[in-house]
């Protein structure tokens, strides 16, 4: 039984933090969905375990079960690592909720740091989608990214540099899109608004996932959720006037509805991809379905797209040896693997495709993931659920390599049974994967796998009293996050003596 | 062996002559502890006044005016024998002021002379004299020399009478530095540095008085800024807090720790919390000067931290054979809320030992007390800071700090001296916060923490339960940054932001 990713799809989390202290440059935060606006789920370097210490070390740190009246979803954490705030230095994990509210916890301490209850959300009856829950609040921060060329040319973000201190707001906040489909910027210290909320998108809409890059927020609608068309938006908040209305545009796609857990994918180019589901396609008229949509930023020009019957997954981008890869899944379970080319001439004839990931059939869900190693070979990883009799479901685990002169993705390993994987995140050569269980005979099981062969070195065994609601993994400085159908927040990680 | 004792004690003797006070923290054990009081009683304290108090001309550096004061008596002056406050200003002034009258007997500035422009770095780093001087021992005329550092890292040697030059300056630091005060034990000066101010290493620095070498170690960690600088223990081995800083031991790593060094700067022993990476990871810096005391046949130091426990050691193996377990730890004693700042222990200890023999250590902390540190005496809640006394037991072979008592509550509590039976300390009346909701860190500047000081105010209390037996009120109109009490003979001495030195005492004594 699939679950609709709308019935889950979260308050769109993205966070972008200040400059550390500079005596603790290693703390990292965990800006987004997937970690980044690639949602390639990878924490580049975390200075808090080794692959050796997770079997070792890793445990249940923390959970929390916050006051919940609604009932309603946790959704993954967003993690600031340093905030050196009038509290002091805290590592703060910011919990969105599907009834607007907002849960933030001191993540060494395991304390409450503030709680806001918006009381904007606006019971949605005007379709099933969306009477599963309220709509969703979504973090921003007013961090600035900015793009810049790493040695060798391979564009990258950089680091948020800190924004002037600014009398009216602060230098750390956070934008949250609450249910009334207004922009809030919120001090990530204790929750004030220094500026009153901006209308950006219609009431009720319960934006996608999402995603901010060049101080520009994107986000995608679907029909049917408080009166919002299928759309995919752009709110500008570049102005540094803060109280000066955000420019927000839009593209109407008018087809099928956007998939995939993670909402608009940006690459480090800056192009915004965002796909669609199945439904009619006429290119001609804005009408797109079963579409990898390729977009300008900032205006959402139409750059390119690509045809092809879609999983129900957000895809992943990367840069590998200068070259920016979109990887996207199909319908019948293979990996498409895509450049700007892709994007172009048929609009339908990928670089490469993989086979079906698993023998017996099943389904890619949610969103793909991507990380590096040192030696500069290129790793997907593909959540599979169902397949052959027995079989629930895996992580799929692929290279990127050059056959014949062309870039293909080769499958190098394949998880243990997971039941309901969501897309897995990755740190220090351990990929975590989290059985998300099936909420009647199985229970959330997190796991942590070799990277290189997907040897299972730790998991959370029986601890887990609930299954998982299929919002995501976090992971930040040592610690992995994930909230389960019960309104808890599981911790799992390397104790940190207090 | 005996030999180097009986050495040692002759050379530590002379620098704790009389009633003096001519280090920071009284002594370069840093307790804190006036033994020689005779004029100050339980019954006579209630009459304390502010006996004097001078304006100097000294121009404040960022939050840092007027420093500790150093007191000697018997200084031979052309106006005949006199006792003589010694002290030093952030614009790189040291006055000497007659300590009956308050009259100022003389000032020496000292002229930036580097290469580098003398320049602030905001709240700390003031780039100017930040360094308390200290003291020598008197000649065989009685002539004394204080030694004080100026901005531009030079050492100067000023006869105690007159605020003349007896040697020439000498290189001794880098300009623009921060510095914390001077230590002097075996004619070797010694400091420490922290904040990385004016782009320099920090480190600990000696200078020896004799041969002019100066030397210095680098234990690679934080700063090192216990606002007493190194406290020296009975055979000469500094001890000192490596602020906040990674502690990688296989590297040669030392922050978040207590560095034992030798007297030629060579590491020598360390202690480092066994949580001191989330001590790190919280800015909780290891920056309180530790207090060194004998207790029965042992040597031992107490230190603290902006977490706000005490950490008793054993001088002989200060963190024990793993470096991670001191004697022994307190439960915390306030920062619950685990900040960095306008919380937590700062500064330095103090300890004394009263005519039964009991061992008291006392610590001033900042902001609201623990919700679980209950004393068995407390005057009322406490939100803004306060003095703890704790009594060193031996209980079952182990030794212990008991909590006895914690004062009032008080405007961030400032480490206290202890003369007589009683505990003398005093609320700055500083605004410590570092950062706003609204500003963030943008918080910490000076312009904006100066607006928000108010008053210090000083407190006597009796030391054995922390009653308290008078206090200054409202009489110093001004907060005091990074200052210290000072006592001796009858009269208690603070220099506040203003520029203003007062001396509190007893009218006709």
């Amino acid at each position: 039984m699939t679950k609709s990713i709308w019935a889950v799809r979260g308050a769109a989390l993205l966070l972008t933090a200040c400059a550390a202290h500079a005596q603790l440059g290693r703390t990292l935060d965990w800006t987004t969905f997937g970690g980044d606006a690639q949602r390639t789920g990878w924490e580049k370097s975390d200075s808090k375990f080794t692959k050796d210490e997770v079997a070792k070390q890793f445990q249940l740190l923390w959970k929390v079960k916050p006051e919940n009246p609604a009932k309603s979803s946790l959704l993954a954490p967003v993690i600031i690592g340093n905030l050196i705030g009038y509290r002091g230095f805290k590592e703060l994990a910011f919990i969105a909720t599907s009834d607007d509210a907002m849960y933030v916890m001191d993540a060494d301490l395991n304390r409450m740091y503030w709680q806001k209850r918006y009381g904007t959300a606006k019971p949605l009856q005007d379709s099933a989608a969306c009477t599963a829950s309220n709509a969703m609040p979504t973090l921003m921060t007013l961090g600035f990214r900015r793009r810049v060329s790493a040695p060798g040319g391979a564009p990258v973000a950089s680091p948020a540099p800190r924004p002037a201190p600014n009398p009216n707001f602060g230098p750390r906040a956070i934008y949250l899109i609450t249910a009334d489909g207004m922009l809030r910027r919120v001090n990530v210290a204790n929750g004030a608004e220094a500026v009153p909320p901006v209308a950006v998108l219609p009431a009720g809409a319960r934006p996608s996932v999402l995603n901010m890059f060049d101080n520009v927020i994107y986000a995608t609608t679907n029909e049917g959720c408080g009166g919002a068309p299928t759309a995919v938006w752009a709110v500008d908040i570049s102005n540094p006037d803060q109280t000066a209305p955000p420019v927000v545009k839009s593209l109407k796609t008018q087809g099928g509805p956007f998939v995939g857990l993670g909402g608009p994918v940006v690459s480090n180019d800056g192009t915004v991809y965002v796909q669609t589901g199945e439904g009619a396609v006429s290119a001609g008229s804005n009408q797109y379905s079963n579409t990898l949509l390729a977009l300008s930023s900032k205006d959402l020009e139409v750059k390119g797209y690509f045809t092809a019957p879609p999983a129900n997954v957000t895809p992943v981008t990367f840069t590998w040896q200068d070259r920016e890869f979109v990887v996207s899944a199909t319908k019948d379970g293979r990996l498409n693997l895509l450049d700007s080319s892709s994007f172009e001439g048929d609009h339908k004839t990928p670089l490469s495709q993989t086979a079906p990931l698993t023998s017996g059939g099943g389904s890619i869900w949610g969103g793909l993931s991507s990380w590096q190693e040192e030696g500069g070979t290129r790793w997907v990883l593909a959540t599979v659920w169902g397949g052959a009799a027995g079989h629930n479901g895996s992580v799929v685990a692929l290279k990127l390599e050059e056959k014949d002169g062309k870039p293909v993705l080769s499958k190098a390993w394949e998880s243990r049974d997971l039941v309901r994987p969501v897309p897995p995140v990755i740190a220090n050569g351990v990929v975590f994967a989290l059985s998300n269980g099936d909420g009647k005979s199985t229970r959330a099981t997190l796991y942590a796998l070799d990277a290189l062969t997907g040897k299972e070195i730790w998991s959370t065994g029986s601890q887990v009293t609930s299954a998982g609601n299929l919002s995501g993994l976090t992971i930040a400085n040592g610690r992995v996050y994930f909230a389960t159908a019960d309104g808890t927040l599981w911790v799992f990680g390397v104790p940190l003596e207090i | 062996m005996r030999k180097r004792n009986i050495a040692v004690c002759i050379c530590l003797a002379g620098v704790a002559v009389g009633a003096d006070w001519p280090t920071d923290g009284g002594d370069p054990q840093r307790t804190g502890w006036q033994r020689n009081e005779k004029v100050l009683t339980k019954d006579n304290v209630k009459n304390l006044k502010v006996l004097w108090k001078t304006k100097l001309d000294n121009e404040p550096r960022e939050m840092h005016s007027l420093l500790p004061p150093l007191i000697v008596e018997n200084i031979p002056t052309r106006a005949g024998l006199k006792e003589v406050v010694i002290e030093s200003g952030s614009s790189d002034n040291v006055y000497g002021l007659d300590a009956k009258s308050g009259e100022l007997l003389w000032k020496k500035h000292f002229t930036y002379n580097s290469g580098k422009p003398q320049r602030m770095g905001g709240p700390l780093c003031p780039a100017g004299l930040v360094v308390t001087p200290t003291v020598g021992p008197p000649n065989a005329t009685g002539a004394r020399i204080a030694y004080a550092v100026s901005g531009d890292g030079m050492l100067h040697s000023l006869n105690a009478a007159d605020g003349e030059d007896v040697a020439p300056p000498a290189d001794f630091m880098p300009p623009n530095g921060k510095a914390y005060s001077l230590n002097l034990v075996n004619n070797t000066l010694y400091t420490t540095t922290a904040q990385g101010c004016g782009g320099n290493p920090n480190k600990v620095y000696s200078f020896d008085l004799a041969t002019r070498e100066t030397k210095s170690y680098n234990p690679k960690g934080g700063g090192l800024w216990g606002r007493s600088g190194a406290a020296i223990g009975f055979d000469g081995t500094l001890y000192a807090p490596t602020g906040d800083g990674a502690y990688v031991p296989g590297e040669e790593r030392y922050g978040q720790a207590i560095i034992a060094v030798t007297p030629d700067l060579k590491y020598k022993d360390h202690y480092a919390p066994s949580n001191a990476a989330f001590l790190w990871k919280r800015d909780l810096d290891m920056q309180v000067t530790p207090a060194v005391f004998k207790y029965k046949d042992r040597e031992l130091l107490v230190s603290s931290s902006k977490e706000c426990r005490l950490w008793l050691m054993d001088a002989k193996s200060i963190g024990g054979a793993d470096h991670r377990t001191p004697l022994y730890r307190t439960p915390l004693l306030c920062n619950e809320d685990v900040n960095f700042a306008a919380a937590g222990i700062w500064g330095s200890m103090a300890t004394w030992e009263d005519t039964k023999g009991t061992r008291w250590i006392l610590a001033s902390f900042w902001g609201p007390a623990h919700s679980q540190f209950k004393p068995p005496i407390s005057y009322g809640a406490v939100t803004r800071g306060a003095v703890v006394a704790l009594k060193l037991e031996d209980k079952a072979g182990k030794l212990v700090l008991t909590p006895v008592w914690m004062s009032h509550d008080m405007d961030m509590a400032e480490p206290p001296v202890i003369a007589n039976g009683m505990v003398f300390a005093y609320g700055s009346g500083e605004s410590n916060a570092q950062a706003s909701p609204e500003l963030g860190l943008g918080a910490n500047t000076s312009a904006i923490r100066i607006k928000n000081s108010t008053h210090a105010t000083v407190y006597a209390y009796d030391a054995e339960t922390g009653k308290e037996l008078w206090s200054s009120g409202d009489s110093i109109t001004s907060f005091v940054h990074f200052g210290a009490l000072s006592i001796s003979n009858g009269r208690l001495y603070l220099g506040a932001f203003d520029s203003t030195l007062y001396a509190i005492g007893l009218p006709g004594r």
